[in-house]
C-alpha cells in the first residue's frame, strides 16, 4: 500500500516535471524566435528600407541566410496577432 | 603604380557572393545579383567597401615592398574607408552577441528536449567571426602609427584648412592619428600654419613643371632643398 502511494506520488511529480519542462521549452523557444526576428531584421532590414548593418555584412551572410529570410517572411503572418501568439506560448485557452 | 578600378572590384565581389549562393545551393541563388549590377553598385556603402577590398588586396599582393603609398582625395569617401573597419566591427560585435545568445538558448532547449547539448553548427556565427577577424586586422593596421602614416594634404587657404581640421577631428573619433600636414601650393618661405601647429608641416611650393616621373620629382626635391 505504502509503495503504491510512493509510486503514485513519484509519477505525479514526474508528470508535473514534464509539464514544467515543456512550458519552459515553449518560453525559451519563443525567446529564440524573438531573438531570431531581431537578428534577421538587423541584417536584412536594408531590403525593406530599415537602416541597418553595413551592406557588405548583409551580402557576406547571404549564402547562409536562407533560413533567416524564410523565418522573416513567416513572421509577417503572425506579426499582426501578437496577443494570440502570447496566448499560445502560455497555453491560455 | 596601380589605379583601382572600383567597378571591376564591385563586380568581382558580387560574383563571389553569387558563387557562394550557388555553392550553398539555396533558393537565394535566384537573386542573380550580377544582373542587377547597375543598381547594386550604387548601394550605400558598396563603393567604400570595394576600395577597402582593393586596399586589402594590394597590401597582400605587394607585401614585398618597403612602403605602399595610397593617394586618396581628402573627401567623405576616404573618411568612410578609414571608418569602415571600426563601424563594421561595432556592428559585428552586436550581431555576434545576439547570435551567441540564440546559440546558448538553443543548447538549453536541446538539452531539455533530448538531453543533448550538441546542436547544429551555426554557419552564420562562423561567418560573423571571420568578418570580425578581417576588420580587426585592417583596423589594427590603420591605428598602428608604426605601420600606417597618414599625411594630410591642405592648401594654405581658409576652406581647405577648415576641411583639414574637420578631417583630423573625424579621424580622432576612430582613434586614427595624422602624422604630417603637407601644405600644397605654398609660397616661398611659407610660415607654419597655426591651425596645425601640433603637427609636422612640410611645404610644397607651386611648380611650373609637371611633376611626372622620377627625374622630375628628384629635380623638384633638389629645388626645394635649395630654398
Amino acid at each position: 500500500m505504502f509503495n503504491k502511494i510512493i509510486k503514485s506520488i513519484k509519477s505525479k511529480i514526474n508528470i508535473a516535471d514534464e509539464i514544467a519542462k515543456s512550458k519552459s521549452v515553449d518560453i525559451l523557444e519563443s525567446e529564440i524566435t524573438q531573438l531570431e526576428t531581431v537578428f534577421s531584421t538587423l541584417v536584412f532590414g536594408n531590403f525593406v528600407g530599415i537602416p541597418t548593418t553595413p551592406i557588405q555584412i548583409t551580402f557576406d551572410l547571404l549564402a547562409e541566410s536562407e533560413k533567416s529570410i524564410e523565418f522573416l517572411i513567416n513572421r509577417i503572418n503572425t506579426q499582426t496577432e501578437p496577443l494570440s501568439e502570447l496566448a499560445s506560448i502560455f497555453r491560455i485557452d | 603604380m596601380i589605379e583601382v578600378d572600383i567597378k571591376k572590384k564591385i563586380k568581382k565581389y558580387l560574383q563571389n557572393i553569387e558563387d557562394d549562393l550557388i555553392k550553398s545551393n539555396t533558393s537565394l541563388s535566384a537573386f542573380n545579383l550580377l544582373n542587377e549590377f547597375e543598381i547594386i553598385k550604387h548601394s550605400p556603402g558598396i563603393e567604400e567597401y570595394g576600395l577597402l577590398m582593393a586596399y586589402e588586396e594590394i597590401t597582400i599582393n605587394q607585401s614585398d615592398f618597403d612602403f605602399i603609398i595610397f593617394d586618396m582625395p581628402p573627401t567623405a569617401l576616404t573618411l568612410k574607408i578609414f571608418s569602415l573597419p571600426t563601424i563594421s566591427a561595432l556592428w559585428l560585435n552586436k550581431l555576434i552577441d545576439l547570435r551567441e545568445r540564440i546559440k546558448k538558448k538553443k543548447e538549453i532547449v536541446s538539452r531539455m528536449k533530448i538531453g543533448n547539448t550538441e546542436i547544429e553548427k551555426d554557419k552564420i556565427l562562423d561567418k560573423l567571426y571571420k568578418q570580425k577577424n578581417k576588420y580587426q586586422i585592417i583596423e589594427e593596421v590603420f591605428k598602428d602609427k608604426s605601420r600606417t602614416k597618414i599625411n594630410l594634404v591642405v592648401n594654405p587657404e581658409k576652406l581647405s584648412i577648415n576641411e583639414g581640421l574637420n578631417i583630423i577631428k573625424e579621424f580622432e573619433n576612430y582613434k586614427i592619428s595624422i602624422n604630417n600636414i603637407l601644405v600644397n601650393k605654398s609660397v616661398i618661405r611659407q610660415k607654419q600654419l597655426q591651425e596645425f601647429k601640433d603637427f609636422t608641416q612640410i611645404n610644397f611650393p607651386t611648380t611650373k613643371s609637371k611633376l611626372i616621373g622620377i627625374s622630375s620629382l628628384e629635380k623638384f626635391i633638389n629645388e626645394m632643398d635649395d630654398l
